[in-house]
């Protein structure tokens, strides 16, 4: 008889708390709109996973779809690597072509990274952890998996949950950040558009030449600045608007749809429920603070030198939320001067800002085990 | 190189992460350095 109602006297409070969570994801995709691509799948995921006796992940020694996808999927990396296909053939990189010197806001913008590996080491984790809880400021989902996978395995619930809901709360984050570090009158600096005809043989070689310098300085960022800008490639190269369109809609419905329920479920009660999983989300929030804040001080700091003024906030789109940030940027300094567009820079920049985080998620992943020797 | 990499191993894990902040940025930076100069000199036609 009691195994007719092992459902019900097999839920604990831990269960059903991160049942709540699942559900708190998906109204916050539904209601808020907050990445619900992501948020939605990872909600229903956590909701799965956390069903009395986790069928869908294993039972009995017997793999469920759910570890099936986690093991073909997240395990082999191979999610974040098809994502980076479909975000490459969605990527125009146009508007960095035309501002150059933008591309040093997709520098200066990874601060947070790096500035969050060290807190999470003064706050005990070990550097791997640490790194890949850093990685959370890249600011760019598939990114944090791959890192995490390789780091953190036991983290990458809630290293996922981070990167995203803290991607979709950009609009809340980053405002408050860059107001306090600019002056009313940094944010009306206006700036002038570099309309200027791009050669094809740029657009077209630009991939091939970013993945070989990439190849060249961090191999092992090639997996993902690779796919990123084979998916560019097949944008570009003009004889494959096919596939093109195939790796924007088909290849990153699939995969995204794959990639959140599978990554919900590595946000079991056991793993997500303790104290370390609120210093994640905790430093997530750090990593995106000061990313805008490099970014902003970064342009800042250019602009002690230049005579053609850069509007601060345009340093603060060099994170890779790519095309929220840019949005935001825009939308600020239209609240401030309804004649002011820098959206073109913050573009710009939001775009370098992706090549930014992966050569940086790259060069992690390079350096972190040089260092524990 | 490898006396420095050597001392880092050795020395304190906020030690560790201050290498990694130099190095991390340094390498990405000079990475986008080159994309930039690519862009730049890369002929353009003339208008």
């Amino acid at each position: 008889m009691q195994e007719l109602f092992i459902g019900f006297t097999s839920v604990t409070w831990q269960s059903a708390a991160m049942i709540g969570v699942g559900i708190l994801l998906i109204w916050l995709a539904v209601k808020k709109e907050y990445e619900p691509m992501l948020l939605l799948p990872i909600g229903f995921g956590t909701i799965l996973v956390n069903l009395p006796l986790s069928v869908v992940f294993e039972h009995e020694g017997a793999p469920g779809f759910l570890k099936l996808l986690f093991d073909a999927g997240i395990a082999t990396e191979l999610f974040p690597v098809l994502i980076f296909i479909a975000i490459g053939a969605m990527c125009d990189f146009r508007p960095m072509f035309k501002n150059p010197v933008m591309m040093f806001f997709g520098v200066a913008a990874q601060f947070g990274i790096f500035a969050t590996v060290i807190i999470a080491l003064l706050l005990g984790f070990d550097l791997k952890v640490a790194s890949a809880i850093g990685i959370i400021g890249a600011a760019d989902g598939p990114t944090s998996i791959f890192v995490a996978t390789r780091f953190a395995k036991d983290y990458l619930g809630p290293i996922s949950v981070a990167a995203y809901s803290y991607m979709a709360l950009v609009p809340l984050i980053q405002p408050p950040v860059i107001k306090a570090l600019t002056t009313k009158h940094e944010r009306m600096i206006k700036m002038t558009a570099h309309e200027t005809n791009l050669p094809k043989s740029l657009i077209v070689s630009f991939p091939i030449i970013v993945t070989i310098v990439a190849g060249l300085v961090a191999p092992m960022s090639v997996p993902l600045i690779g796919s990123l800008m084979f998916g560019n490639l097949v944008r570009e190269c003009g004889v494959l608007d096919r596939l093109s369109s195939a790796a924007q809609n088909e290849l990153a419905n699939i995969v995204t749809l794959l990639l959140g329920i599978t990554i919900g479920s590595s946000m079991s009660a056991a793993k997500f429920l303790n104290p370390t999983t609120l210093m994640i989300l905790g430093m997530g929030l750090v990593a995106f603070v000061f990313d805008t804040a490099g970014g902003v001080l970064f342009a800042k700091f250019l602009n002690l030198f230049r005579k053609e003024k850069i509007n601060p906030m345009v340093g603060a789109a060099g994170i890779s939320a790519f095309p929220m940030s840019a949005r935001v940027i825009q939308k600020m300094a239209t609240a401030e001067d309804p004649n002011t567009f820098i959206i073109m820079q913050a573009v710009g920049a939001n775009v370098s800002g992706q090549l930014g985080s992966v050569m940086a998620g790259g060069i992690v992943l390079a350096l972190v085990p040089i260092l524990l020797g | 190189m490898n006396d420095i990499i050597e001392s880092v191993r050795l020395g304190s894990d906020v030690g560790k992460g201050l290498f990694l902040m130099a190095c991390g940025m340094g390498f990405v930076f000079a990475v986008q350095v080159i994309f930039y100069l690519i862009i730049k000199i890369w002929p353009r036609a003339k208008a």
